[in-house]
């Protein structure tokens, strides 16, 4: 039986829509969190967002879908299997409206629920900077002075205009993909490429 | 007393007691008896050694893993973070020739820096064994056997072992065909072999067009290494793909040769009775930097990792200045503790003597019973 974690969310309706797509539903309601396909060969499980990929990297499930944005902060290493066609959104640097896009060295402050991917792009672009973590409501920050910049993950970006702040730079295209523990994937790699021809992506798989 | 230092255990360290430890020693003494029947002698290593013996085998992430200390004389040390490499050290510096081949073991606990993420994966004890000084197929059809036989007295028939090959990997990024700079020609081999650990094709595609491979080249070869199967799909694999669709290839006949080797070792298990254990997979390049011929991992199911690692390096101890071909396995035996149906896993029973007029009766009552193997302890 393949176990798959499900994110809470945003994503599960596109993602239970993309199953239906290969042939599988499974049904959430009456605040489940534990459901099975018709034919109870998938068991899915649905997980916080930012845990699914702790569930995966235990093994507790063996395959999970989630985003970059979620992945980057994530230390488990994973087989990504597709990237799937839905999901997509960019990771923004944004702050006060007409604020100067850094550049150079010099440090700035942004606060951010990613303070790895933060990090690591900054420092790619060798640009000194200081994070602040925070856990929600990332537009405050500039709004209060806690920080110039945000780098937050931007869908409509109406918060942000609400709150006379604007996207600065996109910096980073977020993708939804379909992930592996590498040790469940090594035992059950037949049953996972079957699971993969359903959607027409058994063989050399990305 | 600090409460928060008496109540946190800090990271790459466990303890256990009572039932587990004394499963944990069980399993021991059972390893033990195999390796002896093979003529593998015991070896211990030592818990810490210069980190300047280690640094250019180590890649950094191994480095921001481990512990570094400084000694009295200003030295740097390291604590032992995997057995293999210093028991590399430890058998290049204290054999000759004459001891060669060499068949040892170790039980040794490693110490390492694991993140909160990882704490529960248990990488705390390697069991391994080292076939040191034998070059060739022989010596890794020893290896395989035995890690198979390991398998079977610990009653693991789920466990499955991927064999690939660390030759085939070289071979597709010849670091003396490169016409890069050393830093460049290392760059792309260190994103390859994450690519092919990774299972990233798309990243793998982008290593071989940067090493010079054409657009029509690299399809396959993301193929080969994409490959997992049992020995007949592979022999059909090789005829198909390294036969046809590689053939323009210079390196075709190599690659060819290098799966040709790994069929051999898959149906001499098969006829030794292991088959079952078996499976080719050409993304098994070797987990360390030192791997050179075949490459393996084993997996046991509701494991979250491999649990076995292993492989030919035969040139390691060169490093260390001694030319000796080795090739052995190291099993991360916490890992598999629990999964393993091999030794009785409860403690056996135990009478008590309960106190008799003087500890001297008392005692004298119990060794009595022990003469005869009951197991006794006082009251």
């Amino acid at each position: 039986m393949l176990s798959f974690a499900l994110p809470k969310g945003r994503l599960l309706e596109d993602i239970g829509r993309w199953f239906v797509e290969g042939g599988i539903d499974f049904d959430f309601s009456g605040r489940k969190l534990v459901a099975y396909d018709s034919t109870e060969r998938m068991k899915f499980f649905l997980v916080k967002n930012s845990d699914l990929p702790t569930y995966i990297h235990h093994g507790i499930a063996g395959l999970g879908i989630c985003g970059d944005d979620v992945l980057w902060e994530s230390k488990g290493r994973f087989i990504r299997l597709l990237t799937l066609p839905f999901g997509s959104t960019q990771m923004c640097l944004a702050g006060h409206r007409g604020a100067e896009t850094p550049s150079g060295q010099r440090r700035i402050q942004a606060a951010t629920k990613f303070p790895v991917f933060t990090r690591k792009h900054f420092h790619r672009r060798g640009t000194a900077v200081e994070i602040i973590k925070l856990n929600g409501s990332v537009e405050l920050a500039p709004v209060l002075g806690l920080t110039d910049y945000i780098v937050d993950i931007v869908e409509t970006g109406k918060t942000l205009e609400a709150n006379n702040l604007e996207v600065l730079e996109e910096l980073e295209t977020i993708s939804v993909h379909l992930i592996a523990n590498p040790a469940y994937y090594k035992l059950n790699y037949r049953e996972i490429q079957d699971f993969l021809g359903l959607f027409g992506e058994a063989g050399v798989t990305k | 007393m600090n409460g928060d230092t008496l109540y946190k255990t800090p990271q790459a360290t466990e303890s256990f007691f009572l039932e587990e430890a004394y499963y944990h020693r069980e399993i021991l003494n059972h390893l033990d008896s195999i390796f002896t029947l093979w003529g593998y002698l015991p070896t211990q290593t030592p818990v810490f050694d210069f980190f300047d013996s280690y640094s250019s085998l180590l890649r950094k992430e191994d480095i921001s893993r481990i512990y570094r200390l400084i000694d009295r004389d200003g030295e740097l040390l390291m604590l032992r973070s995997d057995a293999t490499l210093f028991l590399a050290r430890q058998a290049a510096t204290g054999l000759t020739s004459e001891n060669l081949p060499a068949r040892l073991w170790y039980a040794d606990s490693i110490l390492r820096h694991q993140e909160i993420e990882e704490i529960s994966h248990n990488e705390f004890f390697q069991v391994g064994a080292e076939l040191i000084g034998s070059s060739g197929i022989f010596g890794d059809l020893e290896v395989l056997s035995l890690l198979s036989t390991v398998l079977d007295r610990l009653d693991l028939k789920q466990a499955r072992i991927h064999l690939g090959s660390r030759a085939l990997f070289d071979t597709c990024f010849w670091e003396k065909g490169s016409i890069r700079s050393k830093s460049d020609t290392a760059n792309i081999r260190v994103q390859a072999r994450t690519a092919v650990r990774d299972r990233d094709w798309g990243l793998l595609s982008e290593s071989l067009r940067n090493w010079g491979y054409t657009e029509d080249e690299t399809a396959p070869l993301c193929e080969l290494f994409s490959f997992i199967g049992n020995r007949r799909e592979l022999e059909a694999f090789n005829k198909q793909t390294a036969g046809t669709k590689m053939k323009e290839l210079p390196i075709a006949g190599a690659i060819g040769e290098l799966i040709g080797s790994i069929e051999t070792d898959l149906s001499t298990m098969e006829e030794l009775g292991f088959g079952d254990y078996f499976r080719a997979d050409l993304s098994e390049i070797g987990s360390q930097p030192y791997h050179t011929g075949i490459a393996f991992q084993a997996y046991v199911p509701g494991v979250d990792s491999a649990v076995v690692s292993g492989g030919r390096y035969d040139r390691l101890l060169s490093h260390f200045g001694f030319n000796a071909p080795s090739v052995g396995f190291s099993m991360l035996l916490r890992k598999i503790e629990t999964q393993s149906g091999g030794p009785a896993a409860e403690i056996p029973d135990m009478t008590t003597v309960e106190q008799q007029e003087s500890f001297i009766k008392t005692f004298r009552t119990a060794e009595k019973r022990r003469e005869n193997s009951i197991i006794c302890k006082l009251s």
